[in-house]
């Protein structure tokens, strides 16, 4: 009988012991599995400061783009509860949250360009009288005309930066010698990334105006950076501490930066602590979104199929200010080959700016945008050939040894797709199911089915490649149990339990003698944000660094204690195996330490039992003028077959079954990294479906909260869900030649949007190009369907 | 009595507390019960939406029934404190059990964590108590099960099939742990509570919170207190609380009558009390009434079907109420009742326009009789929302038919929800279809004439001309079904 899982909930420690199982079972849950159920799992709005604490409120603007008048707070301040009320003119520092680009207040002083835009910050003693404070503020407005449509942007002229272009081979040429193009056009929408815990941020003063933040974040050092800014302070004042997120999904990499810069500047001016935690509306209202992008393409190919040239335009919907757009276009326009070798391509980006919140990171980062054109575009290559879409994308995917080079100069190394390809066919049978949806499609008039597959080739590193960098702090106590501080955050991805193996298999101990630190400014300094995927792959290397150095200086200290006993002469430091909790020698059998002996004697000989490890990632350049570099340190692959079922009548959409074979290298813990695809694949589904947001003419969102804003329930997923990594792929040159998993499943959704659109047109027996977009909600369906009908009977 | 009056006694932590409203406590009686968890200490009770829709708040009350204890999963954020009066409450964090100083997991967080089903945890204790909540009244349950029981917990990390192989390996051994070995004391302790104070009647904070425990006492206080906002499982009035759309100072809480929560099936119909809840009306006609039990497993949540009830679905009189299409069709009648008369009428004449009805003041509607379809009865209801589950209708429509010997129609009723200010009827496609037998051809050509008889809006959820299409549709897709 395993033993049961038990907690004590007194010391809220994860020490529970599992299950003895074997393989992969072996591995344990999540860092904070435990926690999780037991409801012991403590996020920000959890905590308490005491009667002390306040709470920070929000006066956001209600035009899309208005000049301010006046700001009058005299009434709200009489209001009984009321500390302090702040604005613009307030702020002790810089009045600056612009985490690339110096463009984005903290506080709105002249104007609004968004609806939802700080304006007031409200520090009261309960919700309530702050709610009460915020409608006796005044503010007199001279509302102007806002630009809120991409569109209408673009026509205006209203760039936000410099346009982007690539270009490889000569387009031009190659589409007039194609032997038939297409153009089209693509509009893929927004996302909101409803994470469970909304942004939020506890702000503690403390000695000598020093501030420890507690915040949910992904970027604990941007957070603390612009912290610092905003009241004009050193770095070295703030601290900031991020225990666990409740959900970020790029949302929390400069968005988070904004309550807590909020909930600083009432700190400061109260001198107590303060809390802000969104509301869902207000998240929802305030906050950036995925980029919308409109996208422009002529696609030049060969009677087969073959894919000749490519001319592509992205265009972004940056909202107000620059946030992260000029990195998300960068990624799209590295992207819009996606898994395919096209010898002449040709990429414009542009970003543009309207009167929205501004946009931000989500998953994949411009990948999704980029990848669904090309897709788009070979899906409809497909239907005009009379082709199989998927027979097309083999045709044209980069080779393993010639065909290799991207558009951007970068050689697609240890290609998977080809294995993933003959795999995934073999699982999904995705001949014979094609094969069956035509037959099913032929016997059903108003009930059709579609499939597709789609493959996943995705970048991995920040495209800026100074971020390409990471730090870890361990400490070994003289108990011989272990400390792991590093950069990273944990956001649900698993990264600490990943961590925590890393640790672990490099000391040669029990996972349970290692802990992790909640992550810390004070302790790791200068990180990146947890971002890009890199989570694992850049902290994890600074970890091994920190492991590598604690187990020189031990091995030192074994030598030493060898050499007193004088059995051993000479030993060298490669023959000193850490295994098992012990440390022995390899060559001469016997007289092994203990990890936990070997640990009290080097603390008694002196010797520092903490290290700091570093890492940055090699190899890394690009050149922006000619647009060659190599950007990416190796690329992630997967690869889904999607069948879909529709009412034509009513549009409502079920996904019948999904394969996945995904590529994780050798997994660091493959239950994290299957949670990391089915979530991630679940997630582009609801992107490609459900999640639709709307705006009224004055720019009010009008999906803010979940009861018009449908991300997928338990209902929504695959019928049939079949997830299989790729096995005896290491990957080189990584953390224990793993990869990095974290967004690529996000695109393999493309396969869901894509079998719809296959559904749709079966309507028309394939033979009319329908209309579509993303997210293919049920009135995407209906209108679509309904256009196919009406061509059907006027012709 | 007087003493007693501004308390309420439930069940937390195994133990019986009494709640004082007021000024010295600080909890005034329109407090949520999410929010009163987490200032007593259970953090694990968390929010992620404030109105029902994302589950993170669920906790699970036991009330009882027939002298057992009865565990039902609801959304904490959208109940006030006085309605979980006499009930247990149980949150995430007081499922473990203390064995030798240890804390033991309940298996429902046992089989979770086994299966690796959180990952940022946020989420996570919500899909503990409904995954309790299952684990108690379900033994074997199906995939179809689990998941119509967990729609209405949303986690954006997992892709959720680790939730679902979690709820379907839970442990076969007998349902046994902590709360069912203390099952008969626990009644007891409800019932005591129900035996002191049987009734609610506080006045603190500034605001005056009835809950009455029989219906002639709830109608005193109707026409004493007309001003006192109704509720009864709150789904409706809760949500625009915590949004701070309106400001409520007196209610009257009917979800203590006990009198008005039954089901009654006759021989030409069933009747249900306003108080029942849409989920105990769901497994009432669940083979009696197909079309309606469909509609009801579209309803919202599993946490919002066992709050809402019928009662307050008619109260709202709202244009995407769903049961109304399908009760309108089936020529339900309602009883409404004063303190001295009762009156019956047709759900269709009760609703007079957008949250309008012909209710008076001192008046509440106490019972709802639905005609049982006959041999010659065609009747369906049709929901179409973005989301197929846990969303509000796009379009949702209740037909019914009569058809004579001949197969022609003699009465047809095509009510639609979302179409208008209120639920409405196709009158010309109605008209169209009288006498007719219902062949593709004569659907097709009312569904035309559907399709032109509305003038919906544009919001949301979906344009008008979306909406048009669907209500088409909808009546297409019968003639398809029928004529298949
Ligand atoms: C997340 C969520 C999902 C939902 N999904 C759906 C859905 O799918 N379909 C749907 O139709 N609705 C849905 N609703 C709305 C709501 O749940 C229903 O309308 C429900 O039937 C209301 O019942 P209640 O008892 O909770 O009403 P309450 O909020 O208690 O009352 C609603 C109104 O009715 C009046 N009232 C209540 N009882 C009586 C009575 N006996 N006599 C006179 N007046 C009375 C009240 O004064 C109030 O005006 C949803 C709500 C939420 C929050
Ligand atoms: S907080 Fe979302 S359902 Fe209650
Ligand atoms: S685990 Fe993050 S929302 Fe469910």
């Amino acid at each position: 009988m395993p033993a049961e899982p038990a907690i004590k909930m007194a010391e809220k420690t994860n020490k529970i012991r599992m299950p003895e199982k074997n393989g992969i079972d072996s591995l344990p849950a999540h860092d904070s599995a435990v926690s999780h159920v037991s409801g012991e799992a403590i996020f920000i709005n959890d905590m308490d400061e005491g009667s002390k604490m306040l709470f920070g409120h929000i006066v956001g603007s209600p035009h899309a783009s208005a000049r301010i008048l006046s700001v009058d707070t005299s009434d709200a301040m009489k209001i009984p509860g009321i500390i302090a009320i702040l604005t613009a003119k307030d702020i002790p520092g810089e009045n600056q949250l612009g985490p690339v680009v110096k463009d984005e207040v903290c506080l709105a002083a002249d104007k609004t360009e968004f609806i939802g835009q700080a304006i007031a910050l409200i520090a009261a003693e309960s919700h309530e009288a702050a709610f009460e404070a915020e409608q006796k503020i005044i503010i007199k407005y001279s509302v102007l005309e806002p630009v809120l449509q991409l569109q209408e942007a673009m026509e205006q002229g209203k760039m936000i930066s410099a346009p982007r272009k690539i270009e490889t081979g000569d387009v031009e040429k190659a589409l007039s010698e194609s032997e038939h193009t297409l153009s089209g056009e693509l509009m893929t929408g927004p996302q909101e990334h409803w994470y469970l815990e909304t942004q939020t941020c506890l702000c503690v003063p403390v000695e000598r105006s020093s501030y420890y933040v507690y915040s949910s974040t992904q970027h604990p050092s941007e957070t603390q950076s612009i912290i610092a800014t905003v009241l004009g302070v050193e770095e070295n004042r703030v601290s900031v501490e991020v225990k666990r997120v409740g959900g970020a999904f790029g949302g929390k990499e400069t968005q988070a930066n904004h309550v807590a810069a909020w909930a600083s500047l009432l700190a400061r001016n109260t001198n107590r602590p303060v809390k802000i935690h969104l509301s869902r509306d207000t998240d929802q209202i305030m906050t950036g979104k995925r980029h919308p992008f409109y996208s422009k393409y002529i696609v030049g190919f060969t009677k087969s199929g073959l894919i000749q040239a490519f001319d592509v335009e992205l265009n972004a919907d940056a909202g107000a200010t620059t946030d992260l757009t000029n990195a998300i276009m960068e990624r799209a326009i590295f992207h819009v080959d996606n898994a395919y070798f096209i010898p002449n391509l040709r990429v414009y980006g542009k970003a543009w700016k309207t009167n929205k919140p501004s946009n931000t990171a989500f998953r994949g980062f411009g990948a999704p945008q980029g990848i669904a054109v090309i897709e788009q575009a070979i899906d409809r290559i497909a239907r005009y050939l009379g082709k199989d879409a998927a027979d097309i994308r083999k045709l044209n995917f980069y080779g393993e040894s010639n065909n290799n080079i991207t558009h951007f100069g970068e050689v697609v190394e240890n290609n998977r797709l080809h294995l993933l390809w003959d795999k995934l066919i073999a699982q999904s049978a995705y001949y014979e199911r094609k094969e069956n949806v035509d037959e099913f499609n032929k016997n059903n008039t108003y009930t059709k089915r579609g499939i597709a597959l789609t493959p996943v080739k995705f970048g991995i590193s920040f495209t800026t490649s100074f971020l390409n960098q990471a730090g870890a702090l361990i400490n070994i106590y003289t108990d011989g149990s272990v400390l792991v501080n590093h950069g990273g955050v944990e956001m649900g991805q698993g990264l600490h339990s990943k961590i925590r193996r890393i640790a672990a298999l490099e000391l040669g101990i029990s996972e349970d003698r290692v802990t992790l630190s909640p992550t810390c400014t004070a302790s790791v300094p200068n990180t990146s944000a947890t971002a890009a995927s890199s989570g694992a792959d850049l902290n994890g290397m600074a970890v091994k660094n920190a492991c590598d150095k604690l187990k020189e200086r031990l091995r030192g200290v074994y030598i030493k204690e060898m050499e007193k006993t004088g059995i051993f002469e000479e030993l060298c430091q490669e023959n000193i195996i850490f295994e098992n909790d012990k440390v022995y020698c390899k060559e001469k059998a016997g007289l092994p330490f203990s990890f936990r002996d070997l640990v009290k004697t080097a603390y008694t000989s002196r010797v520092s039992l903490s290290a700091t490890g570093f890492y940055k990632t090699p190899d890394l350049y690009f050149d922006k003028k000619d647009g060659k570099g190599r950007p990416f340190h190796y690329f992630a692959f997967g690869m889904a077959v999607s069948e879909v079922e529709i009412d034509t009548l009513t549009a409502f959409t079920k996904i019948l079954r999904t394969d996945i074979v995904h590529d994780v290298g050798d997994s660091l813990n493959p239950h994290i990294d299957m949670g990391q695809i089915r979530g991630g694949f679940v997630q582009g589904s609801g992107w490609c479906t459900t999640e639709e947001i709307k705006y009224d003419e004055m720019g009010h969102v009008l999906n803010h909260s979940p009861d018009t804003y449908k991300i997928p329930t338990i209902m929504d997923i695959p019928e049939i869900f079949n997830i299989v990594l790729l096995e005896k792929v290491p990957n080189p040159n990584t953390i224990r030649k793993s990869k990095a998993v974290g967004e690529p499943p996000f695109m393999l959704a493309f396969s869901v949007w894509l079998a719809i659109k296959d559904a749709i047109s079966a309507t028309a027996g394939h033979k009319t190009e329908p209309g579509f977009s993303l997210p293919a909600t049920n009135e995407v369906i209906l209108h679509s369907i309904e256009k196919l009908r009406a061509q059907a009977t006027n012709k | 009595m007087s003493k007693q009056k501004n308390i309420i006694r439930f069940i937390l932590d195994g133990k019986t507390l009494e709640v004082a409203f007021g000024e010295k406590s600080g909890i005034s009686p329109d407090i949520s019960l999410l929010h009163y968890l987490r200032q007593a200490g259970h953090k694990s009770v968390k929010e992620g939406c404030g109105e029902g829709d994302c589950g993170a708040c669920t906790v699970v009350i036991a009330e009882t029934c027939d002298g057992k204890p009865v565990y039902k999963a609801i959304n904490s954020c959208l109940v006030l404190l006085p309605m979980i009066h006499g009930c247990q409450i149980i949150t995430a964090d007081s499922l473990s059990e203390d064995k030798d100083g240890q804390a033991v997991l309940h298996p429902v967080q046992k089989a979770l964590v086994d299966h690796h089903g959180s990952q940022c945890g946020y989420c996570t204790p919500g899909i503990v108590m409904s995954m309790f909540s299952l684990w108690k009244s379900v033994q074997h349950p199906t995939e179809s099960i689990i998941k119509r029981r967990l729609a209405g917990n949303l986690c954006r990390c997992t892709g959720y099939q680790p939730i679902i192989d979690a709820s379907k390996q839970f442990p076969a051994t007998l349902r046994q742990d902590k709360f069912s070995e203390q099952a008969k004391e626990t009644v007891r302790s409800l019932e005591l509570i129900y035996k002191e104070i049987p009734s609610l009647d506080i006045e603190a904070s500034g605001i005056r919170y009835f809950r009455p425990a029989s219906l002639k006492e709830a109608l005193k206080i109707r026409r004493n207190f007309s001003e006192a906002v109704v509720i009864n499982g709150a789904t409706d009035i809760a949500v625009q609380l915590n949004k701070h759309k309106i400001k409520i100072s007196s209610y009257l809480d009917l979800s203590g009558l006990i009198e008005l929560k039954y089901s009654k099936l006759q021989d030409h119909s069933i009747e249900f009390g306003s108080c029942i809840t849409i989920e105990e009306m769901g497994v009432a006609v669940k083979s009696k009434f197909p079309a309606l039990y469909e509609m009801i497993s579209v309803f919202g949540s599993h946490q919002i079907r066992n709050l809402a009830t019928p009662g307050g679905n008619i109260g709202s009189a709202s244009p995407i109420g769903d049961l109304l299409p399908l009760m309108i069709a089936a020529s339900a009648r309602i009883e409404l009742q004063n303190e001295t008369k009762k009156r019956s009428m047709l759900l269709e004449e009760f609703i007079t326009g957008y949250h309008e009805t012909r209710m008076k003041p001192d008046e509440l509607i106490t019972k709802i009789i639905i005609p049982l379809p006959t041999n010659a009865t065609l009747i369906r209801s049709y929901k179409i929302s973005r989301r197929k589950d846990v969303d509000i209708s796009t379009v949702s429509a209740g037909f019914c038919f009569e058809l004579d010997q001949e197969g022609k129609l003699q009465s047809a009723k095509l009510v639609f929800g979302g179409m208008a200010a209120m639920p409405v009827r196709a009158s010309a496609a109605e008209k169209h279809l009288l006498h007719k037998s219902l062949t593709r051809q004569n659907i097709r050509e009312a569904a035309e004439m559907v399709y032109a008889e509305f003038n919906p809006i544009s919001d949301a959820r979906a344009s008008a001309e979306s909406r048009r299409l669907l209500a088409r549709n909808l009546l297409i897709s019968f003639g398809e079904d029928h004529n298949k």
